[in-house]
């Protein structure tokens, strides 16, 4: 036995249960112990007198750092020991640990510090730690972790530093090396001790017989944050940036603290795409940590560089090989069941061939052209021109109307990105193709929940094929269809992001799932609305995933942002509730609507007697609320909402055929569900009339848009000749679907403005050349466009000296203005740039990459993955 | 969870759906969009002008062996009323060749400037009274008159009233297809058409005609002869198309050589259904239904007791119509009754010296009062709803008010002659318009 004389320090921070178990294994150490004191920071009674239950000594410095909390410790000795054991009230140690440890340090007497093997508290075959060190670049680096113990790292090794839980410290170097330094930052002050001592001359060792069951409180968030100096992903940072001060050169090191605004910037996108998106936020916290507190930190250099040179360290800094092994590790994971053993998914049970269905009863849908009929006009010829129109805050309406523009052309934007130079057509196709996409979006939903192929089958065609849906493709309200579309997938994405294994995973999904969220909030807000509302809703149920889950709200948060708070704002509470001017009017229900969902409501009611009262119970409240809240319309159907609803009584009427045993009732539900969806089709589907009224893309001659192109800053004065003289102020290529604003529809006009508009067009139509001349000149006009009847007027129109006949178009008689001087474009792009910024991070979020798919598992709960 | 817990759950469940569906019945608060009223504007017009299509046109001589001649015969009279304000020439009273008649004023109406012409015809191939109002020139308009084959001659009389040259599309519609004309008119040109080389001898034809822009005078010339034995001339202006006209004025005369025969023409792209209401003034009316095929022209005999008639004309797509009445005196002559133009609060029209009628008619669904201002006599005019009032009226003109809207229409019933004069508003597009802001 080692006779070594040593003085324990048990720094404890009011856990008295962890630190009973503590001083219980100190009590139990066979190597003589001269002295034990516990130094309660938390000045905590129970910890006190536990300690004294034992005969230890306490002291109680107040809420102080850890070396503060070390020092007053060694401070309260009774007399000076040879070592000290530093011990934390969160680590056990097993009975022979302090042995082991001594006798290390009798057989080199050129080692000053020696750390234990560190095993998981709750998991004893886990190392947690053995050893620490740095990459080249100052990141602290655990040289093994979370990996079986077997024995594999048992041969003691020199490292170059030592975690302080279970450290054993010759005193008298602790008083060369002044301790810990408590300005250095919580995970670099160990670290920092180690290289101190390191470059001091003496050894750091870790042994690995002497073991001990660290709970690692601070590091799993069971103790105050500031006892890390704030989350343990920012404290990393914070001591990535001290040791790197300590360690690297100093013209890297000024290089460092310049670049670190571009390092948190670069960084970004890269841990967006790992899946560790608050790593973001540490990466910002310790570059401003940095900045602020340059001073102590090169204070801390000075310090560390006046015991030695760093070149020491070189050779016990990680090296290649272990940073690529560790990287492995982390995409090690547990094989995955077979893909025959595996339940089939839509593609391997065939079920996709009925995802056909839906499409071909929207074959009078099969795209032709640009949509026009109703509220709908062609869209932008190319996506950029498209682009240019969405989520900006100034209106092409008259002199410009500062509004937001509507959400629904942030939908017109995505579809054209499928198809840039003919957006229209995009549109068309993602129309066509709707119902079969909420078809499959139902079944993805469905199949978190329902585990039997055939079934999800049945309840995605149900819904592809319903009535609503249906009569949503026929009546061309176009907007409600798709977000009927939409919602499953968002539904699916949100409950795959809440069950997922790990949150790389759930964060993978959190992105998937927000850009659909956004997707549906362009849509519909209410659809939006009530989906948010289900977030919170799964949020109570699994309150930690919900931390993550919170963020797939954020892209749809920021599409409907400024929409949400302009009609706030303006007092039109319900234009919120729209998703723009191209979705259809109020509606409120028929009686078919009603028969469906008594048919559905009659079938899902089984749920209740099959399956989890928990789930049952969610699901009902979500379709009493998407059904009741369908009824508020102020401005636009809701129609999208009640379909929500339909959707949620069709997965519980899954639920219910899927787990019910009883065969008759069974089957006689499945040819409830399949009648009404046969009988829909028949009375709904392809029989009905249906006229889009294609037509060719552009909305103006082709001059205006040619010369649009050139310059944004064209304006058209475009005059309808009928019973009545009618007039639009045209902004550059025309009113095109992403231009139309509801807003304006909604805003009082511009009455000056209304009456110079006014009084150009008359003073055209009357062939007054003075007067349209001075209206021009207060206007900026640069072609006129009389559409209508044209005859009437056009000879008038002709003797206009300063309009110079520019042809005849499908549109009408087109003039250009002689002496027009362009406008600027002055269009505010408001938050356009962050809400893009948004989608962007999410889009990277929603790649998966190996660490989203590492923990992956096929199956969860017997559902069909 | 227990069954006795989970029944009334489902029940509860059920019964909210219920509930919410309920609810979805009532209808939804809603939000009104903004109010958009139109703007009045006023501003100066352009000039008035009118124009005054001048003498008959004869084709191949006096004779008519002079094959591809084509001359302006004799003189057409004037009859005009201006008010005090500026004119731009003298009215003459008499024309050889057609005459515009210009006017610079902000008030533009027929009180304003208005004037018609006629002409007797004692020729032997042409004999008869031709009339026609002198209108504002127009940039396009329809003739469902046409006349050809033996016996029958239509003559298009073009004029480019204004400096700039004008083209003219002629599309003629024939029970055989479309046929396209293209005539070019120079500054203060005139031309006379003979059609029949564009109508392939058919007995009825349709004559649309559209402009590159600039308006001009347009005016078709008819003329029927029955052997060597002349049976009328009359002058037509272009009229427009809609899915509802009145024609005032029918008169079956116990002297009438043919039944009058209604002439129908169909535009549009697919047939149509058109209603044709006969209303009796004082004697008894007919109704009938007639269809109309695309782009077609149906000529039809209406059968009708002697007596006055006001005809209302109605088809879900726009169409054209008019009607031919004849009428022996010392000659048989014809005329085209046609469409009559609603006026709102006025109407100054010239009387020739010619025995003279004035129709005033009422479209609306109440009797309506008209004042009339003619021979220094002033007379109050009550016209029953759906109804006219035949009037005769003297030499030099004719001052109609009302509050209400009404038509009219002049009809020359003289011993040498039979025509009809169908005043239209004179004013340009410029004072009091509403503009809609969109």
């Amino acid at each position: 036995m080692a006779s070594l004389s040593v003085a324990a320090i048990v720094v404890s921070h009011g856990q008295a249960e962890s630190l009973a178990k503590s001083l219980e294994a100190i009590a139990g150490q066979n190597h003589p112990i001269q002295q034990v004191v516990v130094v309660e920071t938390a000045g905590d009674d129970q910890s006190i007198s536990l300690a004294k239950s034992y005969g230890f000594a306490s002291v109680t410095p107040g809420d102080v750092r850890l070396g503060a909390a070390i020092q007053a410790g060694i401070n309260s000795l009774a007399s000076a020991p040879g070592w000290i054991w530093v011990l934390h009230d969160d680590l056990v140690a097993e009975p022979n640990a302090l042995s082991r440890m001594a006798i290390a340090a009798e057989i080199s007497p050129s080692v000053a510090i020696i750390g234990p093997k560190l095993l998981e508290a709750n998991d004893s075959i886990q190392i947690q730690q053995m050893g620490l060190t740095a990459t080249k670049t100052g990141r602290p680096f655990l040289l093994v972790q979370r990996e079986y113990d077997q024995g594999q790292h048992d041969k003691a090794g020199d490292t170059l530093s030592v975690s302080t839980a279970g450290m054993l410290v010759s005193l008298g170097v602790w008083q060369q090396l002044g301790g810990l330094d408590d300005s250095t930052p919580a995970l670099a002050q160990d670290l920092e001790f180690g290289a101190k001592a390191r470059v001091a001359g003496y050894r750091v060792i870790v042994e690995a017989s002497a073991k001990m069951h660290h709970e690692s409180l601070a590091m799993k968030g069971k103790r105050p944050r500031r006892w890390l100096g704030g989350s343990v992903k920012s404290a990393l940072s914070k001591a990535h940036l001290h040791f790197a001060t300590l360690i690297m050169p100093l013209p890297v090191v000024i290089l460092l603290y310049l670049a670190l605004p571009l390092i948190a910037l670069v960084s970004s996108p890269y841990f967006l795409v790992t899946k560790q998106p608050m790593r973001i936020f540490s990466q910002l916290s310790g570059w401003l940590w940095a900045w602020f507190h340059l001073g102590q930190r090169f204070a801390a250099r000075a310090r560390f560089r006046k015991l030695g040179s760093p070149k020491t360290l070189k050779p016990l800094l990680a090296n290649y090989q272990q940073l690529r092994s560790r990287r492995k590790a982390r995409y090690e994971a547990e094989p995955e069941i077979s893909l025959a053993d595996a339940p089939p998914g839509v593609f391997r049970s065939n079920s996709a061939w009925f995802g056909l269905l839906p499409v071909l009863a929207s074959f009078a849908l099969w795209p032709q052209g640009a949509i026009t009929a109703g509220q709908f006009a062609p869209l932008g010829a190319t996506s950029k021109l498209v682009f240019d129109s969405v989520g900006v805050m100034t209106q092409q309406y008259l002199g410009g109307v500062s509004a937001p523009s509507d959400p629904f052309g942030w939908f017109l934007a995505l579809v054209s990105l499928a198809w840039p130079s003919n957006p229209s057509l995009a549109f068309a196709a993602s129309v066509f193709l709707a119902s079969g996409f909420a078809f499959f979006g139902v079944w993805f939903a469905a199949k978190q929940l329902i585990s039997k192929p055939w079934v999800i089958t049945l309840i995605s065609l149900s819904y592809a094929l319903s009535p609503q849906l249906l009569l949503l493709a026929t009546g061309l309200q176009l907007v409600e269809l798709l977000a009927a579309a939409v919602t499953p997938w968002a539904v699916g994405f949100t409950l795959r992001a809440f069950d997922s294994y790990n949150s790389a995973r759930a964060w993978r999904w959190v992105g998937v799932s927000g850009l659909a969220l956004a997707v549906v909030a362009s849509l519909s807000p209410m659809n939006f609305a009530l989906l948010c509302l289900l977030v919170l809703v799964l949020g109570l149920n699994r309150p930690k995933r919900f931390l993550i889950m919170i963020w797939a709200l954020l892209p749809g948060v920021a599409l409907l942002y400024p929409w949400v708070s302009y009609a706030v704002s303006s007092g039109n509470f319900g234009l919120a509730t729209s998703a723009g001017i191209a979705a259809s009017l109020p509606a409120t229900l028929t009686l078919v609507d009603l028969i469906v969902l008594g048919g559905f409501a009659l079938t899902a009611t089984g749920a209740w007697f099959t399956t989890s009262s928990s789930k049952v119970a969610m699901l009902w409240f979500f379709v009493t609320l998407a059904i009741a809240a369908s009824w508020y319309q102020p401005v636009s159907s809701s129609r999208s909402l009640l379909l929500a609803g339909v959707f949620g009584l069709l997965l519980l009427s899954g639920m219910f055929i899927s787990n019910f045993k009883a065969k008759p009732l069974k089957v006689g539900t499945t040819v409830l569900l399949l009648a009404l969806g046969g009988l829909s089709v028949f009375v709904y589907g392809p029989a009905q009339q249906v006229d889009p009224k294609w037509s060719e893309t552009r909305v103006m001659p082709a001059l205006v848009v040619a010369a649009s192109q050139l310059e944004p800053g064209v304006r058209t004065l475009v005059v309808n000749v009928g019973d009545e003289l009618s007039v639009d102020y045209v902004w550059n290529t025309g009113l095109t679907a992403e231009r139309q604003s509801l807003v304006a529809k909604y805003q009082t006009q511009d009455q000056e403005f209304a009456k110079k508009l006014a009084a150009a067009a008359a003073n055209m139509v009357a062939g007054n050349s003075e007067g349209f001349t001075l209206a021009h000149h207060e206007l900026v006009v640069d072609f006129v466009l009389v559409t209508g009847d044209i005859a009437e007027v056009i000879s008038t129109v002709s003797s206009v000296d300063s309009l110079q006949p520019a042809g005849e178009s499908e549109f009408g008689a087109l003039f250009r203005v002689e002496g027009s001087s362009w406008l600027s474009s002055d269009i505010d792009q408001g938050i356009r740039d962050y809400q893009l910024g948004v989608f962007a991070a999410f889009a990277l979020l929603a790649i998966p990459t190996r660490a989203s798919i590492r923990g992956y598992r096929r199956v969860r709960n017997g559902g069909a993955k | 969870m227990k069954l006795w817990i989970k029944i009334p759950l489902a029940l509860l469940a059920v019964a909210s759906v219920a509930a919410g569906s309920y609810l979805s019945l009532s209808p939804s608060p809603t939000l009104e969009p903004t109010d958009r009223a139109s703007i009045s504007v006023s501003t100066t017009p352009l000039p008035l002008t009118i124009y005054c299509p001048g003498p008959l046109a004869e084709l191949g001589g006096q004779d008519g062996t002079d094959l591809g001649a084509m001359a302006l015969i004799g003189k057409a009279k004037l009859w005009a009323n201006t008010s005090a304000n500026e004119l731009a020439q003298e009215i003459p009273t008499e024309t050889e060749v057609g005459v515009p008649l210009a006017l610079i004023s902000k008030e533009q109406t027929t009180a304003a400037i208005s004037a018609n012409q006629t002409q007797v015809a004692k020729r032997q191939r042409m004999l008869g009274v031709a009339a026609a109002n002198c209108s504002q020139p127009v940039a396009q308009g329809v003739f469902q008159t046409g006349m050809a084959s033996v016996g029958r001659e239509s003559i298009l009389l073009l004029a480019n009233p204004f400096a700039n040259e004008v083209q003219v599309y002629l599309e003629f519609a024939l029970s055989t297809g479309v046929k396209k004309h293209l005539v070019t008119l120079a500054g203060f040109e005139q031309q006379q058409i003979s059609l029949a080389p564009f109508v392939d001898a058919e007995p009825n034809f349709a004559l649309s005609f559209s402009t590159n822009g600039p308006k001009v005078s347009a005016t078709m010339q008819l003329r029927t002869s029955s052997g060597l034995t002349a049976t009328g001339v009359d002058l037509v202006s272009p009229t427009w198309l809609a899915t509802e006209l009145w024609i005032p004025g029918l008169q079956v005369f116990e002297d009438g050589y043919q039944a009058p025969e209604m002439n129908l023409y169909n535009p549009n792209g697919e047939e149509v259904n058109v209603l044709v209401t006969l209303l009796g003034v004082g004697n008894d009316s007919d109704v009938f239904e007639v269809t109309v095929p695309a782009g077609q022209l149906l000529n039809r005999l209406l059968e009708l007791p002697i007596g006055q008639y006001i005809v209302k004309i109605s088809a879900a797509q726009p169409i054209a119509a008019a009607i031919r009445s004849q009428r022996i005196a010392d000659t048989l002559d014809f005329a085209w009754l046609m469409p009559a133009e609603e006026f709102v609060n006025a109407l100054t029209l010239p009387i020739p010296q010619l025995e003279s009628e004035l129709v005033v008619a009422n479209r609306e669904g109440q009797p309506i009062t008209v004042s009339l201002m003619n021979g220094g006599k002033y007379t109050s005019l009550t016209i029953p709803a759906e109804s006219q009032v035949r009037v005769a009226v003297l030499y030099p003109l004719a001052q109609l008010q009302s509050q209400s809207r009404f038509m009219a229409t002049l009809q020359i019933l003289s011993e040498t002659g039979y025509a009809v004069i169908n005043p239209t508003e004179n004013e340009n597009l410029g004072s009091d318009l509403e503009v809609a802001i969109r």
